[in-house]
């Protein structure tokens, strides 16, 4: 009798670690396949999102080199084909990292996007540059681009 | 004797339900995976599409193309796992209409005999127009077509 209660007892123990065991290889195998197949749709989300930033020209073509509000948003040289960006389209974007200047003769707010190089500085006034929410506006893709608080693009994975 | 036929008539039917459980346990999760897969593939299969038409309207909308019509067979796969897939596009004006502004394609594939959809969207110049047409993947002639009017407008369109 005692004999056969032991038996139970460590078929039983026995029979619950494998249970446990199966459940957590299987499930640890299947979240890094599942978590592997995130991170290549995120992948591919923004390989879409830089296509249409970079291979965009936008409208109109010469945005960059006017103080005209854009209809759509692309950073692409129009003179160019493939990947070369427009510096004049880039320059236009508000600067995050540079610091804003104030000019008080103008009574306005430049936005910086100075290299720093030999002592020189280049400003934009801030009202005719585009900002994030300009920008999120004219790439209007509903659930591609979230523009956080803190002026930084953010992406977001669901589609 | 009573004491072990207790045991067996709990340990019976605890066991049979295993047998169901991890096959059913299995499956339900190898579902997912599959289904996560699938859908990742029709992903990547809408961005090339989404891609190629954008250059093909970049390419025809440059000032040194003349009217004319060009097609372009994308080289996509015409199956993902034995299913084809079926795309639609919808265009749409990014901001008012009347201030000739930039529009977006939005292009949704389904795959054939299962609930996967997948939705990108690729942004054309304010020339663009699309014509309903319905882009199926394993049709021998599966492309995209751009046609471009002498007025400079781009008429856009699947084929096959």
């Amino acid at each position: 009798m005692v004999s056969s209660t032991i038996d139970h007892m460590v078929a039983t123990v026995v029979f619950l670690g494998a249970i446990l065991l199966f459940i957590g290889l299987f499930n640890q195998t299947i979240q890094t396949a599942i978590l592997y197949q995130r991170h290549r749709s995120l992948a591919t989300k923004c390989s879409d999102l830089l296509d249409n930033m970079l291979l965009n020209p936008c409208n109109p073509l010469d945005w960059g080199k006017s103080n005209c509000t854009p209809t759509g948003f692309g950073l692409q040289d129009p003179e160019f084909m493939q990947y070369r960006l427009s510096p004049f389209s880039l320059m236009r974007l508000l600067s995050s990292s540079g610091n804003r200047v104030y000019y008080n003769r103008t009574g306005k707010w430049y936005s910086n996007v100075s290299w720093g190089i030999g002592g020189g500085y280049l400003l934009l006034q801030e009202s005719e540059c585009i900002n994030y929410s300009t920008a999120s506006k004219l790439f209007r893709s509903k659930r591609n681009l979230r523009i956080p608080t803190n002026n930084q693009p953010d992406f977001d994975s669901e589609c | 004797m009573t004491h072990i036929t207790i045991e067996y008539m709990i340990m019976i039917p605890i066991l049979i339900m295993q047998i169901f459980l991890f096959p059913l346990t299995a499956s339900w999760l190898m579902n997912i995976w599959v289904d996560s897969r699938r859908s990742l593939a029709l992903k990547e299969v809408a961005s090339h599409l989404g891609s190629t038409i954008q250059q093909l309207y970049f390419a025809m909308n440059h000032e040194t193309i003349s009217a004319g019509t060009a097609t372009y067979s994308p080289g996509l796969p015409p199956f993902i796992e034995n299913n084809h897939y079926i795309g639609n596009a919808t265009l749409r004006t990014v901001l008012d209409p009347a201030l000739n502004s930039s529009k977006v394609l939005e292009l949704t594939l389904k795959l054939a005999r299962t609930q996967i959809t997948t939705t990108t969207s690729v942004i054309l110049g304010p020339n663009v127009l699309w014509r309903e047409s319905t882009f199926v993947s394993n049709s021998t002639h599966a492309c995209v077509s751009a046609e471009k009017f002498p007025n400079g407008t781009i008429c856009l369109y699947f084929g096959g």
